[in-house]
């Protein structure tokens, strides 16, 4: 064969091979568009949790006042378990929505607030003095309860039902507003899953 | 010594010296030994979950305290390293373990760049099997005068072709 | 009047660069000289329109003008000027208006620059991109990232400050402007390659024109990342200098594929050959900066930098998607004319340790963009949720590493096209000996591990092959054997040989611990004694800071101590470190007593060794990045290499002549 011919053989070879590489690489690259363009902010991902839908984990010590505290004698009533530190900003911010949730649900009888904090119990003592907040306050000086409940921060919030299976995580502040529509989405949700299984 | 045997001389011992450094070296670490040490070695694979990008080991927040003192408990009781990890993971979720497990999709995070770089060592075999069989270069007249003008005209070529 | 001005500036910007784009768009298609004469008015009218927009907002920022919604958000009465004029940088719109100044003023110099070849349509295509980049990102300020938003509703009287973090020292100002000149740099090769595509004339022409706009670029990108792992190590506290964290391996992706091709080019000069491995570098380099700013920006990540979430998400990935696109389009359609002359002659040669570097840098960058973006994949196809994190990247750098020092060994002694065994055995010996021994030295001082002693081996052979070099430059050419790419270069090769041999040495023997003391105790650790003295307090308006003074060896007090910001949740560690030749000394405060007179406090000490040799080497490298860029000794010549023509092609697209742009022509026809 002539020399120009194994050539032109040749361009026409790696052409062909040109092109299904260029293919394969913009498929490739589509695919990974398409990944990344379905994801949501990362922010948005964190109130996912293995305790969801389980049996709260532990939650038993000593409060502020020096009483015993255990969460397993709350079943019966919705308990929001809210993970406080004194310095921390977010955490004061949220605190008068706490109290005015606190205080309606007491009054119905349905839900109740626990507080747990692990560090700097006497700035505690002093912030719940003076910024109110009738509820107990568990004391978790080794972070052992924050570890079970897998608390990356606070502020975290935890609702547990009735049964003592947790139901929703918050990762935020909270807001009375915003705890009351959640409380009543989880009752709804409770009820009907109550239905369904009823004969 | 014949000039063959003497330019060889120096390699070997130079051979010899490398292995024993080497080995020196690398037989020296056994892994973690102490306690202490396998806490750090576990810190470091958990990932710290107020912070992000880096691991209990590296922080100081509430949780990750909290975590590492849960991990020295369990290294002292005489739990092995995955069933710390598994507690750690059952706690958390698998987001909290910064090295993934190879099982399921998560072998393709450690194979894939494994695969591509054997197929890279691959295709330079290949290509250079290639090359070396087209070798046929005919040279001409031509060549030879541009070459013998171009090295009159060079000043002073050590012949190293490191120059440039 | 700021927001006014401000927004002004960039209207008239994106209006210059969307319009200069068209018409000389016209220009080339229509052959048009006088059309294309304009580019360098084009580019002075978007420099306008940047600069303005760019004082604008500095002086919004420094009389704290706070009915800017960026003003409101990152400016403060508390903070200091200079940190003032810095958190232009500090979020997100304020870092695209940075981007757009300095797209503008490297458009103004590539303009001034070819101002006598402007109606060459290489020139041409090349500032047509340039201006469509600029207008992309121009338009990006008038769309979701409008640095110019007014607050809605009432003027706020102060504002929280730029981020903690970013007020804690002086030098953290420099990493974004220094990593926005190496990644927007990076912008002009790649114009050039686009238009070398598009006029088909993808001779050497171009590469030899952009040679030193890439060094610099890439010697800008190496110093911001340099100086982003030692602000991550002097002040962020954590003890460490890269986490891998995402947006870390952003600046770094680019980078990689940015060395590889500096070093592939050499190989397209001498002989013609890895065109299309340039091309595809080059492009995905520019492409990965792209990809680096929607992943640090759009909140897909979690990250160090992530800030508020933005809707700038989808049109950084879609400008993603249009550059990949583009680039594997132009590569395809041109890759008959890409094709090499010349074949790579044997295994043992100059042009084989450039393509096997290739392949190493680019599965390098493969395996950081996989580990970053995985979890994003898994979650998609699984809706699992992981971490990949340090330990696997450290544990792919590691083996990718050594093969590359072990390059860096060999392949400064290679001679192009052929070498034997025996030439290497020559030229080999004294550098490995210096490899032996610095193994030794290591292993004596307390290196351990297979990777740590290899390593050491391996960086103290590459050090001797770029001594080696050096000296025989020098010793034929005097200091002037300083100069040029390959000299330079090999004073790079020792900078990172340099850092090579510090993170070897600091992966094997870093030691970590933690001590309670009271006021007065000593502890000892790893040799030295460290002994607490008291605590010192200071509040002002900006910060509130406790320090823990503690006395290093009798000597000199450090300070390790702990601000608490009035808008942050958590305290922020400030380390204090005591650098030394072998290693450094690192504290941090870890919690402070209640009571500061007599209480304990908690302190962590970390041994990092060899670590002041990182930033050592960083500026070796910068050193060397300088050296690399002066003329080398000799100038091109008609022998000089050229690519051949590509056999069967004819037409008037391969001029007969080398390529009219070439450095050699252009004495011509100046």
């Amino acid at each position: 064969m002539s020399v120009a011919a194994t050539e032109g053989r040749a361009e026409g070879r790696s052409r062909r091979v040109g092109g299904w590489v260029a293919l394969a690489v913009a498929v490739l690259a589509a695919g990974f568009v398409v990944v990344l363009a379905s994801r949501d902010p990362a922010v948005d991902r964190v109130t996912d949790s293995p305790l969801l839908g389980k049996p709260a984990p532990g939650l038993a010590g000593e409060t502020l006042d020096g009483a015993a505290f255990d969460l397993g004698d709350r079943r019966g009533r919705w308990v929001l378990v809210n993970f406080f530190a004194p310095w921390c900003v977010p955490c004061i911010q949220e605190h008068p929505d706490l109290v005015s949730f606190s205080r309606r649900h007491l009054q119905a009888g349905d839900a109740e607030v626990v507080s747990v904090v692990f560090d700097d119990v006497k700035g505690t003592r002093e912030f719940f003095a003076r910024e109110g907040g009738e509820w107990p306050v568990v004391v978790d000086p080794n972070g052992a309860v924050a570890l079970d409940w897998a608390v990356a921060k606070v502020p975290e919030s935890f609702l547990v039902d009735p049964n003592g299976f947790v139901v929703s995580r918050i990762t935020t502040g909270v807001t009375s507003d915003g705890l009351d529509r959640l409380l009543e989405q989880a009752k709804a949700m409770a009820a009907g899953v109550a239905e369904e299984a009823a004969p | 010594m014949t000039p063959v045997r003497r330019s060889w001389l120096p390699w070997g011992l130079l051979a010899v010296a490398l292995v024993v450094v080497v080995l020196v070296g690398g037989l020296r670490s056994g892994g973690p030994s102490s306690n202490a040490e396998r806490v750090d070695a576990l810190a470091k694979q958990v990932r710290c979950p107020a912070c992000r990008s880096q691991s209990v080991f590296d922080s100081d927040t509430p949780s990750s305290r909290a975590i590492k003192e849960e991990v020295a408990r369990r290294v002292e009781v005489g739990q092995t390293d995955a069933e710390i990890l598994g507690y750690v993971e059952s706690r958390f979720g698998s987001e909290i373990l910064l090295s993934p497990t190879a099982d399921g999709i998560n072998a393709l995070v450690w194979g894939l760049p494994v695969a591509v770089l054997v197929l890279g060592a691959g295709g330079l075999v290949l290509a250079f099997r290639r090359w070396q069989a087209n070798e046929a270069t005919i040279v001409t007249d031509a060549d030879r005068r541009l070459v013998a003008a171009a090295l009159r005209a060079e000043d002073d070529d050590v012949g190293e072709g490191a120059g440039r | 009047m700021n927001a006014a001005l401000g927004l002004g500036g960039v209207v008239f910007g994106a209006l210059a660069a969307w319009f200069g784009a068209a018409v000389t768009v016209v220009g080339l298609v229509r052959h048009r000289p006088a059309l294309l004469r304009l580019g360098r008015q084009w580019a002075v009218l978007v420099a306008l329109g940047a600069v303005v927009a760019f004082l604008a907002m500095e002086r919004a920022l420094i009389t704290r003008d706070f009915s800017l919604k960026y003003v409101a958000e990152v400016g403060s009465h508390a903070t200091p000027r200079l940190f003032n004029v810095a958190a232009l940088w500090s979020a997100l719109e304020g870092s695209i208006l940075l981007w757009a100044l300095i797209l503008a003023g490297y458009l103004l110099l590539v303009a001034h620059r070819f101002r006598h070849r402007l109606t060459d349509p290489l020139v041409g295509w090349a500032l047509v991109t340039m201006l469509v980049v600029a207008a992309f990102f121009f338009t990006l300020m008038l769309g979701p990232a409008n640095p110019f938003e007014r607050v809605a509703g009432a003027v706020p009287l102060d504002g929280p400050g730029p981020n903690p973090l970013l007020q804690n020292h002086v030098l953290m100002a420099f990493h974004p402007p220094m990593l926005y000149l190496g990644y927007v740099g990076f912008t002009v090769p790649f114009a050039f390659a686009i238009a070398a595509l598009v006029t088909g004339r993808v001779g050497e022409g171009w590469l030899v024109e952009t040679r030193r706009w890439t060094l610099f670029a890439w010697g800008f990108l190496t110093a911001g990342i340099i100086l982003g792992a030692w602000w991550s190590y002097e002040v962020l506290g954590w003890g460490g200098y890269w986490a891998w964290d995402p947006v870390e391996n952003a600046s770094f992706l680019p980078w990689l594929t940015a060395t590889a091709f500096i070093h592939s080019v050499m190989v397209q000069e001498r002989r013609g050959m890895l065109r299309v491995w340039n091309l595809a570098l080059l492009c995905a380099t520019f492409s990965l900066t792209i990809l680096g700013t929607f992943l640090t920006r759009s909140g897909v990540l979690d990250s160090v930098h992530a800030f508020t979430e933005s809707h700038i998400g989808p049109w950084l990935l879609s400008g993603f998607a249009v550059v990949v696109a583009v680039s594997i389009g132009l590569i395809g359609w041109r890759a008959d004319r890409l094709r090499a002359p010349g074949a790579i002659d044997s295994p043992l040669s100059r042009e084989a340790a450039f393509l096997a570097n290739n392949v190493l840098f680019a599965g390098f960058a493969f395996a950081v963009l996989l580990g970053t973006v995985f979890p994003l994949v898994v979650e998609a196809l699984n809706d699992d949720r992981i971490s990949v994190g340090r330990p696997y990247f450290d544990r792919m750098a590691v083996p990718i590493g050594l093969a590359l020092l072990t390059l860096m060994a060999v392949a400064p002694v290679l001679p192009w096209r052929k070498a034997s065994g025996e030439l290497l055995r020559h030229r080999l010996l004294w550098p490995a000996w210096a490899g032996v021994a610095a193994a030794a030295a290591g292993v004596a001082a307390g290196v351990s591990g297979w990777a740590g002693t290899i390593g050491f081996f391996l960086g103290g052979f590459a050090g001797g092959s770029a001594v080696r070099q050096v000296v025989l430059a020098t010793r034929r050419q005097g200091w002037r054997g300083l100069l040029g790419r390959a000299n330079g270069g090999m004073v790079v090769h020792l900078g990172v040989v340099v850092i090579a041999v510090a993170l070897a040495a600091s992966g094997s023997f870093e030691k970590a611990g933690e001590f309670e003391l009271r006021p007065g105790e000593t502890a000892r650790f790893e040799g030295h004694t460290l002994t607490y003295r008291g605590i010192e307090e200071s509040v002002d308006a900006r910060l509130r800071e406790v320090k823990a003074l503690v006395q290093v060896d009798g000597g000199r007090t450090f300070a390790p101590a702990l601000q608490r910001f009035p808008n942050a949740s958590a305290p922020i560690g400030v380390p204090s470190v005591s650098t030394g030749v072998t290693h450094d000394v690192y504290l941090t405060l870890l919690q402070v007593p209640e009571d500061f007179e007599t209480g304990a406090v908690r302190i962590r000490v970390l041994i990092m060794p060899l670590a002041v040799w990182l930033w050592i080497g960083g500026g070796i490298m910068a050193f060397g990045t300088v050296l690399a860029a002066f003329p080398g000794r000799r100038r091109r010549r008609p022998t000089d290499a050229v690519s051949a023509p590509v056999p069967g092609l004819e037409g008037p697209s391969e001029p007969s002549q080398p390529d009219l742009v070439g450095l050699g022509a252009m004495r011509a026809v100046r």
